[in-house]
């Protein structure tokens, strides 16, 4: 008999709010391989072109796994963490991506060419963009977090406010300076690729 | 990087970028001062901001398209001994490409998928191999073969399948004729039915997965998330995903909760798909909807009948509506016990509608919209009558009788052939509407049974029975008792006096029996059929358990609560035992049982009974379904009961609200709801509110039942009430005269329902000082009273009560004081739990007590009355300040000037003009003022 999982990561989610980090790594693998499988399907559904609805993804992982009946903080702290899963998908993605593509082997040209392909360039692009976020992190933790939540979990300023426990307008102006940051940073990157990136 | 420098660059960039352009450079200089390195860093990263697309969103949407493609970069041309030749398509485990063999001279084409994510989970490795080994067990012509299975070099697992070359069902089904459209169904029924029949459940059954080769025969594909019947299910994260893969367009409500699937989820699948090839549009599904928008749709929406869609042509519609309606949402019903049990006797109704009989899923929508009406509800047996237009009864007929089909299988054939023939006699369109003709056809089948040599004597018994029946449903019980008789004997000749046959054919005439009024008879046929089904079947089967409760049900209404408590409680045991304990019939018992503990008296113990059955039904069955309104209602009933108005008005409202929405604005349970409701405003004495909703409830009632039905003439009654006191007594007095006639011409003289009307009656003429008629109808009233609930009932007390009041009009006060003492007696228990009603003798008798002198006596009994009244009705309310007066002219003789002036409290101006009692209230109280030298205001 199948059992759902709600209660569960509602209370891991809780856990970890309350400060039990372990709480967090058996959170992981329920959140993660529920982003994966939403990203999968949903993903697969959408136009070619068209960017990724990361919120909505998100929002429906979040109904799967937790429901409705939670408080905003912890919903806040869901998206987040879900943020963070996301990433590290997409980067584990382009990561076997990117060296399929170097080692050679597996990977072929696509026996459908109606639909627009991830260029090589779009799996460097995303590890250097996490190779940045994790050197951000270094010095600036929380702008490295605000940045992952909004573009990788589509988190909105009041959610990350929330989740951050800081106002909306300092998330707004984080947000300004870190994409600054890291437009720049990638920018000198692109000359230098990153090789190795961190783990989310 | 430095954190306290990155915080000065910080500052700086933020002030620079807010501030006006013209002024940037300069507080740049400004703020830096000499330092070029915080210079250049802050103006590089202000240059930086908002420049072009910004590169993680695009980066993070390319990934992500990618990730959910993962065929593309899993795949090389070859897999195994096959080239690949094109992408068919994707499902939820994988890929599927066109391929043949290399080595194959013939470059036969077949499909071949591949997991999609294969190197990442084991768990889709599994569900692979698990595939595989489904489709290597089935062998059937519509369902595509499996003809090689393996691994490439880098793990992962591929299936190959025989390629149909086709097109999805739903395209093809445009194309071809309603008839040819259910034979290709029932094809695919008889494929799903033959994996079912080998432990397999195909748990994602779809257009997309049900293609339709050139020569019209179906194939079956994509087992990729089918379960094996008798396998445990994965562990609990592993089976999420699964449910993961689902497609919510046609996946049952119980897979989107994440229950096991079982055959009957197959079955809604395919109920989703019937709908779709008949409406030519899915049941529930809009253009936008998101998959989560698309589960809670195939939870909580009623799809409403298929041939209800625009864009039918007309033949289709008309073909449609009835039985295929019927069929197509007896599959989709969200309670999987409510579906057909299998996908075989899905098809099988299909093919009886195709063959011009009648199908069982009639009987089980009416069963289901109108069951607990027709056959369990006392109350509603008088109502079905007034309801039967002739198709509901030759649907009713239709539905008794393929409930007889299904369990007699062997007589089946001549069984229906009569029947349909019966009912083919008569045209049903000169019949509609009409519910003596409706009548006429039945007649003439039960005539026909004897007459008719070819039927031996186990069919008669048969149809008899069916006939039978059908007159129970209508409320006819006269007509069912002589021919539930002859079943009955000719059952005992055939079969014994101890068989099943016996005891069903004994437990269908005691229905009747009893409504005819005969309860000891009745008692003696449900005990004696009882025993035969707990002898040969067992106490705990289903049909026994049905038994007792009907039983308990007689029991109940004959005021035997206690022995009915006891049936009850038996049968919730065993059905909570052997079902779950959440079922439907579980709540249906323990509602039941609540009923008779409420008819106890014993309510705290009945209310969590109530809302407990309400719990269950909520959760199982939903807000939209009968049972649940049905159950509010009573639960406002019992709140009522207690005087808990205000917590009984919600209750009353939702389950208002609901009968409206589920059974639609002019349904006579609507009536039901409206009437009570006014009743509660009633009480609390907002008389306009409630005459306006006793309106509304007439209006529905003379229009759906007649303007001759004890239940219009009840809230015409009803009404007359509310007018009565505060209202237009002559108007009150016309109501009364005109709900009396028709309580006299349904039910005779001796009918409650009467003694209701005639005390009403009396209490307006003892206002209006018309003595000598009060007395009369409150005699009577009484009379019938006691001839009807015997002689201790509350009702009884009542009319004792007025009959009090008459007296001490009359000025015989040893005669009220005498009535009101009884009526206390009598009323002691609803007293003690403070129910309004039980305080009118007890203001009688203060009011006797005081005026004889017995002050001390009489003290405590009018506050009593006092605070009841104050905690019943919205102040100030005539009967509030009747009370008031009473008590002060009580203290004031005793001297308490003090205490009795703080209770005479200024009567708000326009008080008096708000109708005749609450000016007879006020004249009384401006009375005692001046009597006492008291200021008047």
């Amino acid at each position: 008999m199948a059992e759902d999982t709600r209660p569960q990561v509602t209370r891991l989610l809780m856990d970890w709010r309350a400060g039990d980090e372990s709480a967090l790594d058996r959170l992981m693998p329920l959140v993660y391989s529920e982003l994966h499988t939403l990203a999968a399907r949903c993903l697969s559904s959408e136009q070619p072109g068209q960017t990724l609805r990361a919120t909505a993804l998100v929002h429906e992982a979040y109904l799967r796994l937790v429901g409705s009946e939670i408080e905003w903080r912890d919903r806040a702290h869901f998206y987040a963490l879900s943020a963070r899963l996301m990433r590290r998908i997409l980067v584990d993605h382009a990561r076997m991506r990117n060296r399929e593509k170097r080692g050679g082997g597996a990977y072929v040209a696509p026996l459908d060419e109606a639909a627009e392909v991830a260029g090589p360039g779009g799996f460097a692009d995303l590890l250097a963009i996490d190779h940045a976020l994790a050197k951000l992190a270094e010095f600036d933790a929380r702008k490295s977090s605000i940045i992952e939540m909004h573009f990788f979990g589509g988190m909105t300023h009041d959610e990350i406010a929330e989740a951050m426990q800081i106002s909306a307008p300092t998330v707004y102006r984080d947000l300004k300076l870190a994409e600054a940051w890291l437009r720049r940073e990638l920018t000198t990157a692109r000359e230098h690729p990153a090789e190795n990136s961190s783990e989310a | 990087m430095n954190e306290e420098r990155w915080g000065r660059i910080e500052e700086i960039f933020h002030e620079v970028s807010e501030a006006p352009p013209e002024e940037r450079l300069h507080l740049l200089d400004q703020r830096c001062g000499g330092d070029f390195e915080l210079r250049r860093n802050v103006d590089s990263l202000l240059e930086a901001v908002g420049d072009g697309p910004n590169p993680i969103r695009s980066a993070v949407a390319l990934v992500a398209r990618d990730l959910s493609d993962t065929g593309r970069w899993l795949v090389s041309q070859r897999i195994g001994p096959y080239a690949l030749r094109g992408k068919l398509g994707s499902g939820g485990m994988g890929t599927v490409y066109r391929a043949a063999r290399s080595d194959d001279e013939f470059q036969k084409e077949v499909a071949i998928k591949i997991a999609r994510f294969g190197l990442h989970s084991p768990e889709f490795v599994a569900r692979f191999k698990s595939e595989r080994q489904i489709l290597a067990t089935l062998e059937h012509a519509y369902i595509a073969r499996l003809l090689d299975g393996g691994t490439t070099e880098n793990g992962i697992p591929y299936v190959v399948i025989e390629l149909v070359d086709g097109q999805p069902i739903t395209s093809y089904c445009r194309e071809i004729s309603l008839n040819e459209r259910l034979r290709l169904f029932i094809k695919v029924c008889e494929a799903v039915e033959y994996a079912h029949q080998h432990l397999i459940v195909h748990r994602d059954l779809k257009p997309a997965n049900i293609l339709v080769t050139p020569e019209g025969e179906p194939k079956l594909l994509d087992f990729g998330i089918a379960k094996l019947l008798d396998r445990e299910e994965l562990p609990v994260h592993q089976t999420t995903t699964n449910i993961r893969l689902l497609t919510p367009e046609y996946a049952s409500p119980e897979q989107i909760c994440g229950d096991p699937a079982r055959t009957t989820s197959d079955v809604y699948s395919l109920g989703v798909l019937l709908f779709e090839i008949l409406a030519g549009r899915h049941p529930y599904r809009e253009p936008e909807d998101t998959a989560s928008e698309l589960s809670r749709k195939a939870c909580e929406f009623d799809p409403p009948p298929p041939s209800q869609f625009i864009g039918l042509n007309r033949g289709d519609r008309k073909a449609i509506a009835g039985d295929l309606d019927e069929i197509v949402l007896k599959a989709l019903r969200k309670e999987a016990d409510r579906r057909y049990p299998s996908v075989e006797q899905f098809a099988a109704d299909i093919r009886r509608f195709l063959n011009g009989f009648p199908v069982l899923a009639r009987r089980d929508t009416l069963r289901y919209r109108a069951g607990k009406f027709v056959h369990r509800n006392r109350l509603a047996v008088a109502l079905a009558a007034t309801l039967a237009t002739s198709l509901i009864v030759f649907g009713i007929a239709m539905g008794v009788l393929a409930g007889r089909l299904a369990r007699e299988r062997d007589r089946a054939g001549r069984v229906s052939d009569f029947l349909v023939n019966v009912f083919r006699v008569s045209d049903p369109s000169e019949s509609r509407g009409n519910s003596v003709r409706a009548r006429e056809i039945l007649d003439r089948g039960a005539d026909g049974i004897d007459a008719d040599p070819s039927l031996d004597a186990a069919v008669r018994a048969a149809l008899k029975q069916t006939i039978g029946r059908v007159y129970q449903s209508l409320g006819l019980h006269k007509e069912a008792l002589p021919i539930l008789r002859q079943a009955l004997s000719i059952r005992r000749s055939l079969f014994g006096d101890r068989s099943l046959e016996v005891a069903e054919s004994m437990k269908d005439l005691a229905w009747s029996v009893e409504m005819l009024g005969d309860n000891s008879e009745a008692e003696r046929l449900y005990r004696q059929s009882l025993a035969l089904q707990q002898a040969l079947l067992g106490a705990n089967e289903p049909v026994t358990l049905e038994t007792s409760a009907s039983l308990a049900g007689l029991l109940r209404v004959q005021g035997r609560p206690q022995e009915a408590e006891r049936l009850y409680r038996e049968v919730l045991s065993f059905r909570e035992r052997e079902q779950a304990r959440e079922s439907v019939l579980a709540a249906e018992t323990t509602h039941d049982l609540a009923q008779a503990i409420y008819d106890q008296g014993r309510y705290a113990e009945a209310e969590p009974l109530f809302r407990r059955a309400l719990a269950i039904r909520r959760r199982l069955l939903g807000d939209d379904h009968p049972e649940v309104s049905d159950n509010l209602n009573n639960l406002a009933l019992l709140l009522y009961g207690q005087g808990r108005y205000q917590e009984a008005e919600p209750v009353y409202r939702e389950s208002l609200r609901l009968r409206r929405k589920v059974l639609g604005p002019e349904h006579p349970d609507v009536g039901n709801s409206l009437n009570n409701l006014a009743l509660l405003l009633a009480r609390q004495g907002r008389d306009r509110e409630a005459v306006e909703m006793y309106r509304d409830a007439i209006a529905l009632r003379r229009k759906v039942l007649g303007p001759e039905h004890q239940l219009t003439a009840n809230s015409i009654k009803n009404l007359a009430d509310a007018l009565r006191d505060d209202g237009d007594g002559t108007q009150a007095e016309a109501l009364y005269q005109d709900s009396l006639r028709v309580f006299v011409l349904r039910l005779g003289e001796e009918s409650f329902y009467v003694a209701g009307a005639r005390s009403g009656l009396a209490l307006l003429y003892l206002a209006q000082g018309r003595l000598a008629e009060a007395q009369r109808e409150a005699l009577e009233a009484l009379r019938v009273r006691r001839k009807v609930y015997g002689a201790d009932d509350h009702r009884v007390a009542d009319s004792l009560t007025t009959l009090g009041f008459v007296r001490m009009a009359h000025g015989a006060m040893a005669e009220g004081e005498e009535l009101f003492r009884e009526a206390m007696r009598m009323r002691s228990d609803g007293l003690a739990r403070g129910q309004p009603q039980a305080l009118r003798p007890l203001q009688g008798l203060g009011e006797i007590l005081v005026r004889k002198g017995a002050l001390t006596e009489a003290e405590p009994l009018l506050r009593r009355a006092l605070t009841l009244r104050r905690s019943t009705y919205a102040s100030p309310h005539w009967s509030i300040v009747e009370a008031e007066t009473l008590l002060a002219r009580c203290l004031l003789e005793m001297g308490r000037k003090d205490e009795a002036r703080r209770l005479l409290t200024p009567i708000p101006p326009g008080f008096a003009g708000r109708g005749p009692a609450s000016a007879r209230a006020a004249k009384a109280r401006l009375q005692l003022l001046t009597r006492h030298g008291l200021p008047s205001s």
